[in-house]
């Protein structure tokens, strides 16, 4: 089956899933609600922010070559390593010999879309590394053999009770009902893999330019152990996650809170300069940082694209779209979901099978208007479509289709006709609709061009 | 260095816009975006009171290292057990509390010159440290591994405590950084953290929880 008719079936089980859309719906009706509050009381003019954030994001990616050799000699010269990966190969073949070449048994983790769009937990394993997921929507996720649901919300489709089942079958876990002790149960069996791991692995939100530095937000402290305790820190970024200045992080740590999770500012944002100095009590002995090209100098060199790497990650786009609350996050089956991943997703490596997300959406904009770095989302995505519909009217059949209906348009007989076969077909065409979903609208018995007739 | 670096850079280098259509890099200020700003410039203090009570953090305000003394104490009192200290690292404004405290010197282990790497230190009830700033208008702590004594004592242990001059209350996380970038290279950290409020989670239901994987109390004392 190929990706995309697979993609159709999945997304016409979960729209019909009852228990499935009332779960997605109560998760981003809290979300909405904390947004429009924090926007309200947070900033003075949020769309003055926004114009602010994307104007530093463009400077950005005009500059990018030389703001990112700026980060690679600041950090470099602290003793950091930077690897330059062109594909998700690459990226992930330098992680695995860096382990390899410390015979690390185990890697912890926090929260990194990165390493998901590079394949990097199979990597590992198949290598007998054992990868710890420590963020706690990660692990559940992890246990279950899933993958994340969201973006910014990789448990978002799990209840309590389906969490303590996956604890319990998985962890030897007691059963509750609390969401605190099934926290608490993550907590005690994540502790000592922070300390015994080899390797530690993040992702980054941030490249600062000036500091040299990266940047890395989170909520629960997973990550912050996961760079302090593990002799080894390696973090993985796409090349576009770069900011100018330090300060700048004044305006897009807040940004991101907001649109991320309706906070003002995250609990923890860690400013990692390098490996541990010879004067610090602890810190790993060793750093570094993997910049992931695999397709973004391609979408970076389509001039109304280069905007979509002005991206932040937030998830604002998905929480907001009428597809992404129909379908939920595992039909599209790739990292990234939404309205983002319908406009990055067929332009990253070997992933042209994936232009059939151009139609996973409504064009309503409503992704645009939320965007808190001003990507103009559904646009992006209706150039996608073109390219697709351009590769599907090489076929024959397309192109006999469509001659066929401008035919039938053109005349004003040939068109009544058509409407009198579908009137006498219409009560057999739910014989197309395999589930019997939908009832498909009546031909109006008359004309616009008859009524108008009779009335004149 | 391996070929791809080349490569990519020479990829987005490759159309570039004319010197004239090249966005200019614009000028920030926080007082111009936020909301809570100026609440915050004109009352630092109270505006970082109320972020911390709000994030279900804790502030103590004090007069002076005595009365800081007692309050580290009665936190403590609490806390510790005979098998579980709580920890420490060398600093300023720590030391002066902690000499005239024989109480305090009993209960509170030195982690500086123990350099402790074993998985017991995730065992301390509790974690003292200082802070580089503390920022009013969203009730962050600022800290650094040089005054924060490393990068695990404020995030390993369950209970994260954390003393302050109020001289060290800047307005905005942009003032803070900017007083970070202006240190020079020898007197920047490898690692800081802004810290707002105590570790939290909302992935199971988006239902709030405390105490995720960091700290599930964070207390303030500012002294002055």
């Amino acid at each position: 089956m190929s990706e995309h008719s697979s993609f159709l079936s999945r997304a016409a089980a979960k729209a019909n899933d009852d228990a499935h859309r009332l779960k997605i719906a109560k998760a981003i009706s809290t979300y909405d609600a904390a947004v429009t509050a924090t926007k309200a009381d947070q900033f003075l003019d949020w769309q003055a922010a926004r114009d602010l954030a994307a104007a530093i994001k463009n400077y950005t990616l005009e500059n990018l070559a030389d703001l990112l050799e700026q980060f690679e000699a600041n950090f470099a010269a602290r003793g950091g390593k930077v690897f330059w990966a062109a594909t998700a190969n690459d990226a992930a073949n330098y992680v695995l010999q860096l382990a390899q070449e410390r015979q690390a048994k185990k890697v912890v983790k926090s929260k990194s879309m990165t390493t998901e769009e590079i394949n990097l937990n199979e990597k590992l394993e198949h290598a007998g590394i054992k990868v710890c997921e420590s963020d706690l929507g990660e692990l559940i996720v992890q246990l279950a053999g899933e993958k994340p649901y969201h973006i910014v919300t990789p448990a978002m489709h799990k209840t309590k009770a389906e969490i303590s089942r996956i604890f319990q079958e998985k962890l030897q876990a007691p059963p509750t009902d609390s969401a605190e002790e099934l926290t608490m149960i993550a907590r005690r069996h994540l502790r000592r893999d922070y300390v015994t791991a080899d390797l530690g692995l993040t992702g980054a939100n941030f490249i600062i330019a000036d500091a040299g530095a990266i940047s890395m937000t989170e909520n629960e402290g997973n990550g912050r152990l996961t760079m302090s305790c593990p002799p080894v820190h390696v973090v993985i970024a796409g090349l576009e996650k770069v900011i100018p200045r330090l300060t700048d992080l004044s305006l897009f740590l807040p940004l991101l809170a907001t649109s991320g999770t309706g906070q003002e500012i995250t609990c923890y944002n860690s400013l990692v300069f390098g490996p541990r100095r010879q004067d610090e009590n602890d810190g790993p002995e060793e750093m570094h940082v993997i910049l992931l090209d695999n397709g973004r100098s391609r979408l970076y060199n389509r001039p109304n694209f280069r905007q979509a790497l002005r991206c932040i990650r937030c998830g604002a786009c998905l929480n907001v779209c009428p597809v992404f609350r129909a379908i939920g996050g595992h039909a599209y089956n790739v990292t990234y979901q939404g309205p983002i991943g319908a406009v990055i997703t067929p332009h990253y490596n070997g992933l042209p099978q994936y232009q059939h997300l151009a139609f996973a959406s409504s064009l309503c904009g409503a992704c645009s208007d939320v965007c808190p770095v001003r990507i103009d989302l559904h646009h992006l995505i209706l150039e996608n479509r073109v390219e697709a519909i351009r590769r599907v009217s090489q076929n024959l059949f397309w192109r006999s289709a469509m001659k066929m209906y401008a035919w039938l348009m053109r005349s004003r007989r040939r068109l009544n006709l058509a409407r009198s076969l579908a009137r006498l077909a219409n009560p057999f065409l739910f014989l197309l609709d395999k589930n019997r979903r939908k009832t498909l609208p009546h031909p109006a018995a008359k004309t616009f061009a008859e009524l108008w007739k009779e009335k004149t | 260095m391996n070929n791809a670096r080349e490569e990519i850079l020479k990829n987005l280098r490759q159309n570039p816009l004319q010197a004239s259509q090249k966005p200019a890099l614009p000028a920030h200020r926080d007082a111009s975006i936020y909301r809570s700003f100026e609440a915050a410039r004109q009352n630092p203090l109270q505006a970082f009171a109320q972020k911390i009570s709000a994030l279900k953090g804790e502030l103590y305000r004090v007069k002076d290292e005595p009365a800081a003394a007692r309050i580290l104490r009665e936190l403590l009192s609490g806390a510790v057990s005979p098998t579980s200290a709580a920890a420490r690292h060398r600093h300023v404004l720590l030391d002066r509390i902690f000499t005239a405290d024989t109480w305090l010197q009993e209960n509170v282990q030195l982690i500086d010159d123990q350099k402790i790497f074993s998985p017991d230190f995730a065992d301390f009830a509790a974690g003292i440290t200082a802070v580089d700033f503390l920022v009013a208008r969203t009730g962050s702590l600022v800290l650094s591994t040089a005054t924060a004594g490393g990068r695990r004592l404020s995030v390993l242990p369950p209970f994260h405590i954390a003393i302050a001059a109020t001289e060290q209350v800047v307005v905005s996380l942009d003032e803070a950084l900017q007083l970070y970038s202006e240190r020079g290279e020898q007197n920047r950290s490898s690692y800081a953290t802004i810290i707002t409020g105590p570790s939290r989670t909302s992935d199971i239901e988006k239902i709030l929880v405390l105490g995720a994987h960091g700290p599930k109390r964070l207390a303030i004392i500012v002294i002055g």
